[in-house]
């Protein structure tokens, strides 16, 4: 379990497909999402990933 | 030809009858039915001397963020001050005022906040995507933020979201709006392109619920009236009234060309906005009259870049410096609709003239030429000595120019002549 800190910021990228956005599917969502995270552990201090069929939660430390 | 009800704006064209061609520096509203001179913008400030986006704090401290650096200042009872300078560059977008406790603004790839204390913080979260502008605007307590193809959000426990609800990648959004609680969506596809598109979110659904294709390169601002949106798109002053999602062209301001997104916003209970070196009042009394388009301020230099109002004053960013409303009468000027036929002379019915009055006129489209005015102090008229001959349409300009207090006119006439000959 993560120790919860009070100077704790959160993100979330969703991993959502639109109806109506079929060209853009899960899987490609998904690896952007990856690489957002990724991006987010060269420039913040994540401190947990969470990742479900839904979204990917980032905790950062601010 | 009379031409009264100043309040129903300006016009088209001046083929049009029911409205005024020009009406500059004009108050139209505050003494309904009547116009008289608006109170002259005056420069407040030679720093920030930077093209800016406002915000206003809640305490009416007003917060100028550059768009061509990372500097951001703050004015507080008149004094202007340095107060940030983000590492991040040029800002592409601010709250209107704070949400959460928080001013938000954007450079980059960085959503930054301010505490509305001393803390600034330019990289407070990531963006996925890098557009050009990023609107933002609060809805159902979430703050919302154009995040290129998708919507960004910071929702009340001040969780960020990179991308509660997603557009086809060729759209960028590129202004926000909302019809009761959905989110109308303006976009654009580059300058180049002359098609853009507005999106209707219900704001939880997986897809937008309707769309409408609008003819024009992009959607720059909305301007919020009472229970009613329009917007203003593309580059020639076309102002579009918005309903949910469809755009139906409504008007065009004449003569405009430079529009930014960040110009408009409410001054007490009136939309305004601007371009070029004009600021606009779009108003109307009560639901019972059509929305006139008054031309009442007029920039001391430059091009309207940001506007805000806090309290009962208005800031505008030229890029030069930062003007305000002051305490001095404009000089107002007043162009009537062209009429058509036979006509002998103008003239003015005033209500109080504290200063002069001056008219010029303009017979079968040629230039206007100023006439020697008599004022007739029991009549309350202005106007002059001889006649316009062979005249087969007129037109007249009115210059109120104040002082010592306010002119208020009731109306301008054209005066037809009863020679309206054949040929």
């Amino acid at each position: 379990m993560t120790k919860k800190l009070n100077n704790m910021k959160i993100a979330k990228f969703n991993l959502r497909v639109g109806g109506k956005l079929g060209q853009e599917g899960y899987e490609q969502k998904l690896a952007q999402g990856r690489e957002y995270v990724e991006t987010l552990r060269r420039e913040d201090k994540v401190i947990e990933v969470i990742e479900t069929p839904a979204e990917i939660i980032i905790k950062m430390e601010d | 030809m009379i031409f009264g009800s100043f309040h129903t704006g300006q016009s088209l064209a001046k083929s049009q009858q029911d409205k005024f061609y020009t009406l500059k520096n004009v108050d139209a509203f505050s003494n309904l039915g009547n116009a008289q001179c608006q109170y002259a913008l005056t420069s407040d400030s030679a720093t920030p001397n930077e093209d800016c986006i406002q915000s206003v704090a809640p305490n009416g401290d007003v917060y100028h963020f550059s768009t061509e650096s990372g500097k951001t200042w703050k004015q507080t009872g008149g004094v202007y001050s340095l107060v940030n300078t983000n590492a991040n560059g040029a800002h592409t977008g601010c709250s209107r005022t704070a949400f959460g406790g928080y001013i938000f603004y954007t450079s980059g790839t960085k959503l930054g906040r301010f505490d509305l204390s001393a803390t600034w913080s330019d990289s407070w979260q990531t963006f996925t995507q890098t557009p050009t502008w990023r609107p933002i605007m609060e809805l159902e307590n979430e703050l919302l933020i154009g995040n290129g193809k998708y919507l960004a959000s910071v929702d009340s426990s001040l969780t960020y979201s990179d991308n509660v609800f997603d557009i086809p990648s060729q759209y960028t959004i590129s202004a926000l709006s909302s019809a009761g609680t959905y989110v109308t969506a303006g976009t654009t596809m580059g300058t180049s392109i002359y098609s853009c598109k507005s999106y209707l979110w219900d704001g939880f659904s997986t897809s937008w619920s309707d769309e409408d294709t609008i003819p024009e390169n992009g959607v720059n601002f909305f301007i919020e009236v009472d229970n009613g949106t329009f917007a203003q798109c593309g580059t020639n002053g076309n102002i579009y009234q918005v309903n949910g999602v469809q755009f139906s062209l409504y008007t065009n301001i004449r003569e405009t060309t430079s529009w930014n997104p960040y110009v408009s916003s409410t001054l007490i209970n009136r939309a305004i906005f601007g371009a070029n070196e004009k600021v606009f009042v779009m108003h109307r009394p009560t639901v019972s009259f059509t929305y006139g388009i008054v031309n009442e301020y007029t920039l001391t230099t430059g091009t309207v870049k940001g506007l805000i109002a806090s309290g009962t004053q208005l800031y505008v960013s030229t890029g030069a410096n930062i003007d305000k409303i002051g305490t001095s009468l404009a000089t107002a000027v007043i162009e009537t609709p062209e009429s058509i036929g036979n006509f002998l002379s103008t003239r003015v019915l005033y209500e109080t003239i504290n200063g002069t009055i001056g008219i010029e006129t303009k017979s079968n489209g040629g230039a206007y030429a100023p006439k020697t005015t008599k004022v007739n102090a029991k009549k309350n008229l202005v106007y002059f000595d001889g006649r316009a001959n062979d005249v087969n349409f007129y037109q007249s300009r009115v210059t109120l120019t104040p002082s010592g207090g306010n002119i208020i006119i009731k109306f301008i006439e054209n005066v037809p002549s009863n020679d309206q000959k054949a040929e």
